[in-house]
């Protein structure tokens, strides 16, 4: 018994220390990456204050797509944040997914709803529409009222009554910057093979926020938020720098998607399936270049979405195991893209990656984290060996993230105070205490649980998304 | 028993040489962090303070005969100061901008200007230029001009044509589009900008002659993102010389082109673009030809009415809608298109009319 | 003494305008953003409102419809500051109830001229 434990144990830290050298490797060069760009900052004053000049005088129009569901409450305000954004062409298209309280008619209270015989066509099957209405009081929002379906079917149902050639959709509770749609918009305009964009997600727990605009940046209150502050950090610093160049490869997995609004209807739209951001921008991939279709699926560090994040451990469990979920159903689904030249870089680097890191990663990292007190237990514990795997696995880890929290700031956000920065910092030093943990632990059993999900209604009260 | 690599003295030494390097950078980016914020902070007390000052001042100096301003001869005051006047050119024109620029003028800031033109710093000569197209005088010409004649930083070029754009002579074009070529990713949003600048001050001239050879040289040689830019901001500007130039262009392989040919045309009105909007209302390859076509449909003469018809039963919703609204802008004969499609029935284009009427209604 | 308030959140313009038109014989508010401007106009009751579309907080969209839907402030002229040519917002501005609008950059005598057309005697 002790020898199989024994063997077992040798050739998996093999595994485990690869994968956090790797990883941590790859971190590294991105925060050196970025530091480029500061040094290239600091030589000059940025002046905003003329950018402003700059503003385009043409825009682009796009279709924002805001399912929701129960949101009696808080709908109202979310939507006149969300109305309030200075963009001249652009229209906001509720659609209530069979809200089964009063959100429909707070709506129509509180915007002066008027039902109009707008033709609804079905590009892409949806539940039943029950009716589409526009706003006397907002000539840029739209709702449509159907029946549940999911948020998936929700959004589809945007699709289908949209009447701009690109689309994104977003949670009720999450800003845009104006910035951010006249960046995503213009991205589409320059080059004509665009068919995806993905864009930055942001902590927006814990900020103050006036009239639909974020005009303090604070670090959250709560530590289950915090340490999603940490990780988003991390995870799009890195996408800014270098996975940002490396085009076609991104699947655009989270962050915020703007898509083109026909090949959407080509793919037909959403999937039923958790993990819908990351799907459909897979499909989209394959079917680009199953159809031969030159286009390029590319990731802005622009715009913004600013997202409320789970605030409590329960939600949180709750969304990575969906998550999990997700990426393993997108992964087998489209499972033939993986190491198969036909699909270039996204099958040959792309998926082999999120198959390696995504998928795997938390895998290994789960067992390595139970490795330590495993050893110990069986006596086989080498001093050298746990400091070693400490360097590796957590001090850089530590490094990496106040590294990147440091940048961050310096180059792209303003907190409102230091304070703030440095609780960033303070709980950076406890991430792998217990944060890292559960979620390795949470991807870990997900993986297992995978073959007893349940599709069937999904009701949701917050819209969540993938990252 | 444990990796071999683990006990390898270069591998250990690998781990220690990047944890220290990261902890030195880490070190770095604190202290920056720290000292930036607390210098920075400083700078905005100072800077908004000055403002208010400032603004009081100004706001009442510009109302007296005698325009004698006491500007502080620190540099901070200086530029808040010079930043507060060209806030207000943005905003404002004729007396008042008149008296901005004399301001300007009497103290010391074309000088001042012209000074930071000559920086080895390219950031500041491109900021720098830019102010001072701001400002709008005749002043800034010539330096603008001696800078880019010389100046091979793009950044730096970007910034001095854009300026110039703002006070250029007829005879600088030439160097303009020269310098212009030279920069290699130029960014829609910023070629907008100048052309904008360009044509409106092309109308000025007596001369539009070479104003519009200018304008036609620049749509040959410039990519297509240049030319829709370019033509964008002609239909904007409502450049009617310009038509001919355009409708050149109407017959381009580019779905995107012959857009923005449309909305440009779309915006001016005129026998040839009504035609060319016609044409494009027939438009196969692409139902965004189609619809903007259609979105501008209403310049034309009634004639085009029974085509706007037949789109209504176009099998691109966007396409029909467009059409149905233009429809309404044709009146009693409009309407009558539109009472028909409703009673004929048919599915989409039905409800498409039902809904453009309802629209009127609601008006 | 006519009235006026003044909602534009550039300062040293706000400042200019309310100068000018106190020269003028106004009796002149200013308003930074949105939410003062409804405010102002509601207790104020201007006989004209100036007002510029891009504020911080409230859109000036917005606050020009809620002074027309309000029924004790819907009869004050409103003329428009806007920094945008395009058609689509003017159309909106009117649409929503604006009488007049002035594009940026625009000059002292034209807005004066405006006003005097709308609340002149």
């Amino acid at each position: 018994m002790r020898s199989v434990l024994h063997f077992f144990l040798f050739t998996f830290q093999y595994f485990v220390f690869f994968y956090f050298i790797f990883v941590n490797s790859f971190y590294t060069l991105s925060l050196l990456m970025s530091f480029r760009f500061l040094f290239i900052r600091s030589r000059s004053i940025v002046d905003e204050e003329y950018e402003v000049m700059l503003q385009s005088e043409m825009y682009r129009p796009i279709s924002i797509i805001v399912p929701c569901y129960n949101e009696e409450k808080v709908i109202v305000s979310n939507l006149k944040s969300l109305l309030t954004l200075h963009y001249p062409e652009f229209e906001i298209i509720v659609v209530n997914d069979g809200s089964t309280d009063n959100t429909m008619q707070v709506l129509i209270d509180n915007f002066s709803l008027r039902k109009v015989s707008r033709p609804y066509q079905e590009f892409i099957h949806t539940k039943n529409v029950k009716g589409v209405y526009i706003s006397l009081d907002y000539p840029d929002l739209v709702v449509v009222d159907k029946e549940n379906g999911g948020r998936f079917d929700a959004v589809n149902a945007g699709i289908n009554i949209s009447k701009y050639p690109i689309f994104c959709s977003i949670d009720s509770d999450s800003l845009l910057e104006e910035k951010s749609l006249l960046r995503i918009s213009e991205v589409f305009l320059e080059d004509k093979e665009v068919v995806a964009a993905g864009g930055i997600v942001r902590v927006l727990n814990g900020c103050k926020v006036r009239e639909g605009r974020v005009i303090e940046v604070h670090a959250p209150t709560k530590a289950v938020e915090v340490f999603q502050t940490i990780e988003y950090t991390r995870a799009f610093l890195m996408g800014r720098t270098t996975l940002g160049n490396l085009k076609a490869l991104l699947l655009i997995s989270g962050a915020f998607g703007i898509f083109r609004k026909d090949l959407a209807i080509k793919i037909n739209g959403y999937r039923k399936t958790v993990g819908e951001d990351m799907d459909f921008t897979v499909r989209l991939h394959r079917y680009c270049i199953e159809n031969k279709i030159p286009f390029k699926i590319i990731f802005i560090p622009d715009p913004v979405c600013w997202t409320q994040v789970p605030d409590s451990w329960r939600s949180l469990i709750r969304q990575r195991d969906r998550w999990r979920r997700g990426l393993i159903d997108v992964l087998l689904y489209n499972f033939r893209m993986s190491f198969n030249p036909r699909y270039k870089t996204a099958g040959m680097i792309g998926f082999p990656y999120f198959i390696l890191i995504e998928f795997l990663g938390p895998i290994i990292e789960f067992i390595g984290y139970v490795l330590i007190p495993v050893l110990w237990i069986f006596g086989l514990l080498n001093t050298q060996f746990a400091i070693i795997f400490f360097f590796v696995a957590i001090l850089w880890g530590i490094f990496i993230t106040i590294g990147s929290i440091l940048m961050d700031n310096l180059l792209f956000i303003r907190y409102e105070s230091l304070k703030d920065v440095f609780k960033l910092i303070l709980f950076a030093f406890f991430e792998f205490v217990f944060y890292k943990e559960l979620l390795a632990f949470v991807a870990f059993f997900a993986t297992f649980r995978f073959r007893a999900r349940k599709w069937g209604h999904i009701p949701r009260k917050k819209m969540e998304k993938t990252v | 028993m444990y990796p071999v690599f683990l006990t390898s003295h270069y591998f250990r030494s690998f781990i220690i040489f990047t944890l220290f390097l990261l902890l030195i950078l880490d070190s770095v980016l604190f202290l920056y962090l720290v000292i930036d914020k607390i210098l920075t902070e400083r700078r905005e007390k100072k800077k908004r303070y000055s403002r208010e000052k400032f603004t009081e001042i100004i706001a009442s100096k510009m109302f007296d005969d005698e325009l004698l301003l006491e500007i502080p001869k620190d540099r901070f005051s200086y530029e808040v100061v010079g930043d507060l006047l060209l806030d207000t050119l943005r905003n404002l024109r004729g007396d008042f901008a008149n008296k901005v620029q004399d301001l300007l003028r009497k103290n010391g800031y074309v000088e001042y200007f012209s000074k930071m033109l000559k920086s080895k710093r390219f950031y500041i000569r491109g900021k720098y230029a830019e102010k001072f197209g701001f400002t709008r005088l005749s002043e800034a010409r010539q330096p603008l001009v001696e800078l880019l004649k010389v100046e091979k930083h793009p950044y730096v070029i970007k910034k001095a044509v854009f300026a110039l754009s703002f006070v250029f002579e007829i005879d600088h074009l030439d160097l303009m589009y020269e310098k212009i070529s030279e920069v290699k990713d130029l960014g829609f949003k910023y070629v907008e900008q100048i052309f904008i600048n360009v044509i409106r001050r092309i109308r000025e001239f007596r001369n539009s002659e070479k104003g519009m050879r200018f304008l036609s040289l620049y749509a040959k040689l410039l990519d297509s993102l240049g030319r829709r830019a370019l033509f964008e901001a002609l239909g904007l500007e409502k450049v009617y010389e310009a038509v001919p130039i355009i409708a050149g262009y109407a017959n381009s392989n580019d779905p995107l082109m012959r857009i923005s040919v449309a909305r440009a045309l779309g915006r001016m009105g005129g026998e040839v673009s009504c035609n060319i909007l016609k044409q494009y209302l027939k438009d196969m390859e692409d139902w965004r030809v189609r619809a903007v076509a259609a979105n501008f449909a209403g310049i034309c003469d009634i004639s085009v009415v029974s085509i706007l018809y037949s789109l209504l039963f176009d099998p691109e919703p966007t396409v029909a809608m467009n059409a149905a609204q233009t429809l309404l802008q044709f009146g009693r004969v409009g309407i009558e298109f539109l009472e028909k499609a409703k009673r004929n029935g048919i599915g989409l284009a039905s409800e498409i009319a039902k809904y453009a009427l309802e629209g009127a209604n609601l008006a | 003494m006519k009235r006026v308030v003044v909602v534009e959140d550039d300062d040293l313009l706000a400042n200019v305008l309310k100068i000018a038109l106190a020269g003028k014989g106004f009796e002149v508010e200013t308003c930074r953003d949105g939410l003062c401007g409804i405010e102002k106009v509601k207790s104020f009751l201007p006989h004209i409102v100036i007002l510029d579309v891009n504020l911080p907080v409230l859109s000036g969209f917005e606050v020009l419809k809620k002074i027309k839907s309000d029924k004790a402030t819907s009869n004050i002229p409103v003329i428009l500051l806007t920094g945008l040519s395009q058609d689509v917002n003017l159309k909106r501005g009117f649409a929503l109830g604006a009488d007049d609008y002035l594009r940026k950059p625009f000059s002292m005598e034209e807005l004066l001229i405006r006003i005097d057309r709308l609340i002149g005697d």
